[in-house]
């Protein structure tokens, strides 16, 4: 479970172009289901997304997952906590060029050190379910726009977080590839993972998948809904 | 254990892809760095081998020199001095020695002249050094002509060259009897260049010196160790001049290392910030970055040290050998006994990778510092 209590970002503090992007925002995220976060551009989605993730930290307030307080953890501790609970999915897939499907895929285990090759075993296997598995040794540049975003789901698996978060994973995606990047984390809300997007697309959070839909504005929650 | 190998080599395989990937940079880059440490290498390692070499030679040199100095400068020594330091306290032998310099206008270069008595040659034979010898292209059973100090042509007859082992002292060397070298510069029987003592207890050297220069007070006693210091001296001096040039090369190198190690990319620091958001910590992309400056610096002073220990040891050491070995015409030609100096290579590894590597650390702690959510925004 993760709590956000009172939580606050803004950025440039304190100078001319301060910017308050979340505003005292408080909310519980159960085990499982699929949340996705809706609002127009600049209401705070992926502020908020990037907080939860602990990949920024709150100018207040407190997060805690299971428990436990991660918006004051030192930052090795909080890279520990986001390697192994977190996988993000990002809207521009964010894969490394120049290296092949299989590497990118295995590049969130590496500083686990896990040996060769069971790491290679795991996403290869990963590639299969997405159905990339012929697509393994090319580069990822050479992908289609749906192939580099089940590329990133995969490498958002690798570690087998409990949580996986998804900026606009369908922005970039057509129609049909939207519904099928949606059926995957659907499935992966299934199999009792967390998973929380950003969207702004009507198909998405109007999906039979999602559970919970929560609308931002200007950095305030709006609406909370479970569908 | 295992699981810090494991990383390790994890760490490796994604620094060699990233370096693959900009190819031609980092290619460029290695090429330059590799020709940096040959250039310094070279000049140490040559050098090294030519003082280590001149200590070799000099090992049988003799331990006293006596020269007689008149107005301050180097004058012919009278036979009569032998006899006086003869019974110095502490001498053991003494020996008058002839020798000087002729210029040969047909080829531009000075020859050193010495009589050696202990090779018994007739008045009209000579030997000559290797240089000598190719530059004149002649051997033995050939004629050299000279010219006297009274105007004559002078034959001598070749009747050996020195063999190049001790190439370094003797390129331009042309060894002759006592009475060819008298005829030649036209000296009166009575004098001598210098004289070369040897002393009972090479320890007390220093003490028979100061004995002589009390009864000559215009000689000048110099001692073996003092030759060794001169070498040492110039040799130091001949590098101090190398490395000086070499110094505004490793600025330059310096400034385009900096420039290419810590100005980062934006997709440099794109994938750095995808590094961190997708979980390595910024412990990891340090690790990364020190692999990445330990592999190009390290391939880079691999390669250097073993082109200029080849060059040097197996090819002559034609780049710097007429800096180095010295400003005669006629250059030795020899070959240096291999050896490598464990201090100067940590010297050259401290000057040439250790700059690198802390170039390109300081931007990957920079940009792994900052909060990945940058990458989220795109």
């Amino acid at each position: 479970m993760i709590e956000l209590t009172e939580v606050r970002k803004v950025f440039n503090q304190g100078q001319p172009n301060e910017c308050p992007a979340v505003r005292s925002i408080s909310l519980t995220l159960a085990r499982g289901g699929l949340t996705v976060f809706k609002g127009p551009s600049g209401s705070g989605k992926t502020t908020l997304l990037t907080l939860v993730g602990g990949l920024a930290r709150p100018t207040s307030g407190r997060i805690t997952l299971e428990g436990r307080l991660l918006s004051n953890l030192p930052e090795r501790f909080l890279t520990e906590v986001r390697r192994h609970t977190f996988g993000f999915v990002f809207q521009q897939f964010n894969l490394i060029h120049g290296l092949s499907v299989l590497e990118n895929v295995m590049l969130p285990a590496y500083p686990l050190g896990r040996q060769h090759r069971a790491l290679v075993n795991a996403a290869r296997e990963l590639l299969d379910r997405f159905g990339l598995g012929a697509k393994a040794a090319s580069r990822v540049e050479w992908l289609s726009g749906g192939e580099a975003q089940r590329t990133a789901l995969a490498r958002a698996l690798i570690n087998d977080p409990a949580v996986i978060i998804a900026d606009e994973p369908t922005a970039n995606l057509d129609s049909a590839l939207s519904r099928d990047v949606l059926t995957l984390l659907g499935e992966l809300a299934a199999q009792n993972r967390t998973v929380l997007m950003s969207s702004h697309d009507p198909r998405v959070f109007e999906s039979v998948r999602v559970n919970r839909v929560i609308e931002l504005h200007d950095g305030r929650i709006v609406e909370d809904r479970s569908c | 254990m295992r699981l810090w190998f494991e990383r390790q080599k994890y760490l490796i395989d994604y620094t060699l892809a990233a370096l693959l990937r900009r190819k031609t940079r980092n290619l460029g880059l290695l090429l330059v760095y590799t020709l940096l440490v040959f250039l310094f290498a070279a000049v140490l390692l040559l050098s090294q081998g030519l003082r280590r070499e001149a200590a070799t030679l000099l090992q049988d040199a003799p331990e006293v020199i006596v020269q007689k100095l008149s107005a301050g400068r180097h004058d012919l020594l009278p036979a009569a001095w032998l006899e006086t330091l003869r019974r110095i306290r502490g001498v053991s032998s003494v020996q008058g020695r002839l020798w000087g310099y002729y210029y040969d206008p047909a080829v531009k270069a000075n020859y050193t002249l010495m009589v050696a008595p202990e090779r018994n040659l007739a008045t009209d034979e000579i030997v000559i050094g290797a240089a000598l010898a190719r530059i004149r292209q002649i051997n033995t059973g050939d004629y050299l002509g000279l010219r006297a100090a009274n105007g004559q042509p002078l034959p001598l007859k070749i009747t050996g060259v020195l063999e190049s082992a001790s190439e370094l002292l003797s390129a331009d060397l042309l060894l002759l009897s006592e009475t060819g070298f008298r005829r030649l510069f036209e000296l009166p029987a009575d004098v001598y260049t210098d004289a070369v003592l040897t002393v009972r207890n090479p320890r007390e050297a220093h003490t028979v010196a100061q004995k002589i220069a009390l009864a000559l007070p215009a000689s000048r006693p110099i001692l073996r160790a003092e030759i060794l210091r001169t070498y040492d001296a110039v040799f130091n001096w001949r590098e101090g001049l190398l490395f000086l040039t070499l110094g505004a090369l490793l600025l330059a190198f310096l400034i385009l290392a900096w420039d290419k190690a810590a100005g980062l990319s934006a997709e440099e620091k794109r994938e750095i910030g995808i590094l961190k958001a997708i979980g390595w910590e910024t412990g990891d992309i340090l690790r990364m970055k020190l692999w990445e400056g330990a592999l190009i610096s390290l391939t880079a002073f691999l390669a250097g040290y073993t082109l200029a220990y080849w060059q040097v040891f197996h090819g002559g050491a034609r780049l710097f050998a007429p800096v180095l070995k010295g400003w005669a015409v006629l250059y030795p030609e020899f070959r240096l006994t291999p050896a490598v100096d464990g201090q100067q290579v940590l010297v050259l590894l401290a000057v040439t990778v250790l700059p690198y590597i802390v170039a390109t650390l300081i931007p990957g702690w920079r940009a792994a510092i900052a909060d990945p959510d940058a990458v989220m925004r795109g």
